[in-house]
């Protein structure tokens, strides 16, 4: 073990962190909508809608991610139909059949810390919302969805790092994001234990500062938890922003 | 009675351990070997997850003639040469033998021969010298041919299999012109150049005729010459760590014994339809 080859270990690995972070915030941004969505499904009341969700999380949730990433790249290319169809150019780039898999997968999961959120609300808001005339979207907006935010946000914090560490694999299909790049650099120089030191260590270091932020977001989103300065003056007009 | 002979026997037993032990460095009754179990004809897994094919039929005769007991255990391609320094196994097979790959391990003498070529679309275009051999180090004659190849996948993508020597001879001739696509095993790439996602592969010329010849995969060719030389591994061997030489000297034995008296031939006529006897013992 030389410090020059994890110097130029760590100079092979680095190109490959933005597809990685590329990878990983892609899909949580669509799997975060895709989760509110679900979520939303769930708690609609309408049975169609609640049945469809529950069949979707539970077969996004039940089944592997390496299994739904195989299936989604190399199980749809096998259908003529699929590689003549419209969704051909999109669905023939490994980099979107990877964002496509990690993004269904994150919706599912998504979607019950979600619901988990919204259900946490208590129900007297909600009637005291109803009560000084707030409804549907206002009320959601207003009162459910930041309340149910912040109930779930430690939950999906868990959830934006696993699907950090998710996108390494990525790799089995082709991609050269970190781990890609340590697996073939292991297969160039047969150094296994210093190339994945410095893999673990460089995704270690994205998701120290990845909950770093969520932490800093949870103390932004949580004042009323917090002592309050005993100096601190209301603003005179406080009171009439809701008049 | 009997039990002072014992251990009388014992006794004896143990000091003549102990006599040979400076003598002989290592005793090697129980072998560990690495096969792959994905690259058909060389190996495969059968239908009950067991290690089948030229390597298995062969590791087992090799065996027998160099009387160890051999424990064959399959794994993933990419780690086979770790495992192998990590002491998981102590032969591993299928092991092409280049420059690279003989700074980190040392090989037995070759027990087969085989060629590296492309695999390609049947509609697509022919490369030149199809199903001709061409060995990459006659430069005179190679080198134009490779260029004429460079020009044609010119902008392409092509997929081989992490890890080979394959990989390295497409990034050494072709990386400047071609997308160089690099997969787990032989079968996911082909799946690939199927659903056109790549334009070519470039494997093992036995892979690829076994392959070809099973039913179902019409929809592939062997195109371009039969490449041999430069990086590319055709000539077969075990890999085995460096610094093992009774186990070297063992298996070559073995190796020898069994091309000059055929069996290298049979087994690979049976598994492959190609005669893969080495060419020569190849003294290293």
């Amino acid at each position: 073990m030389s410090f020059a080859f994890f110097q130029e270990t760590l100079l092979t690995l680095l190109p490959g962190v933005p597809l990685t972070l590329e990878l990983a915030f892609l899909s949580t941004a669509i799997g975060a909508v895709l989760a509110v969505t679900l979520a939303l499904m769930r708690l609609s009341g309408v049975l169609p809608l609640d049945y469809f969700a529950r069949a979707y999380v539970f077969a996004f949730r039940g089944t592997p991610l390496l299994v739904q990433i195989f299936l989604i790249y190399y199980g749809l290319s096998q259908f003529p139909a699929v590689r003549q169809s419209v969704f051909w150019p999109v669905l023939r780039e490994p980099f979107w059949c990877a964002i496509i898999a990690l993004s269904l997968n994150t919706g599912a999961y998504g979607s019950e810390v979600v619901r988990g959120g919204l259900l946490s609300v208590p129900h007297g808001q909600v009637e005291a919302a109803r009560a000084v005339g707030m409804s549907g979207l206002l009320l959601f907006r207003r009162i459910v969805l930041p309340q149910a935010i912040r109930q779930a946000l430690p939950a999906y914090g868990t959830e934006l790092i696993l699907m950090v560490k998710a996108t390494s694999l990525a790799s089995i299909i082709t991609l050269m994001e970190i781990t890609g790049r340590a697996a073939k650099l292991i297969s160039d120089t047969y150094r296994v234990i210093e190339v994945f030191v410095v893999a673990g260590a460089i995704y270690l270091i994205i998701n120290f500062v990845l909950t770093r932020i969520i932490l800093a977001l949870e103390f932004w989103l949580t004042p009323h938890l917090r002592e309050r300065p005993e100096a601190r003056e209301l603003p005179a007009d406080s009171a009439g922003e809701h008049a | 009675m009997t039990k002072t002979l014992s251990l009388l026997a014992l006794v004896a037993a143990s000091a003549l351990a102990v006599a040979a032990a400076p003598a002989a460095a290592k005793d090697w009754s129980h072998v560990k070997v690495g096969i792959e179990g994905a690259f058909p004809p060389w190996n495969t897994l059968d239908a009950e997850g067991k290690l089948a094919g030229f390597d298995v039929d062969l590791i087992n005769d090799l065996c027998k003639r160099a009387k160890v007991e051999c424990e064959l255990i399959a794994g993933p391609w990419s780690g086979m040469i770790p495992s192998l320094q990590a002491g998981k196994y102590d032969v591993i097979m299928t092991m092409g033998i280049n420059d690279k790959r003989k700074e980190v391990i040392d090989f037995t003498t070759p027990y087969a021969n085989g060629v590296a070529s492309f695999l390609m679309p049947k509609d697509a275009a022919e490369l030149p010298m199809t199903g001709e051999k061409l060995n990459l180090n006659d430069k005179d004659k190679a080198d134009p041919v490779m260029k004429e190849i460079g020009d044609m996948l010119d902008g392409k993508t092509v997929g081989v299999v992490a890890s080979t020597s394959q990989e390295q001879l497409i990034n050494a001739y072709f990386g400047d012109k071609v997308t160089v696509r690099s997969y787990q095993n032989s079968g996911e790439r082909d799946l690939d150049i199927k659903s056109g996602r790549i334009d070519a592969g470039f494997d093992s010329g036995v892979y690829e005729t076994s392959m070809l010849a099973k039913e179902g995969d019409a929809e592939l060719k062997m195109s371009g010459p039969l490449l041999k030389g430069a990086m590319l591994a055709t000539n077969v061997a075990l890999g085995i760590r460096k610094g093992e030489p009774e186990l070297q000297a063992l298996f070559d034995k073995a190796i020898d014994a069994a091309a000059q008296d055929g069996t290298i031939r049979e087994l690979s006529v049976k598994w492959s339809k190609l005669d893969l006897t080495p060419d020569q013992s190849i003294s290293k």
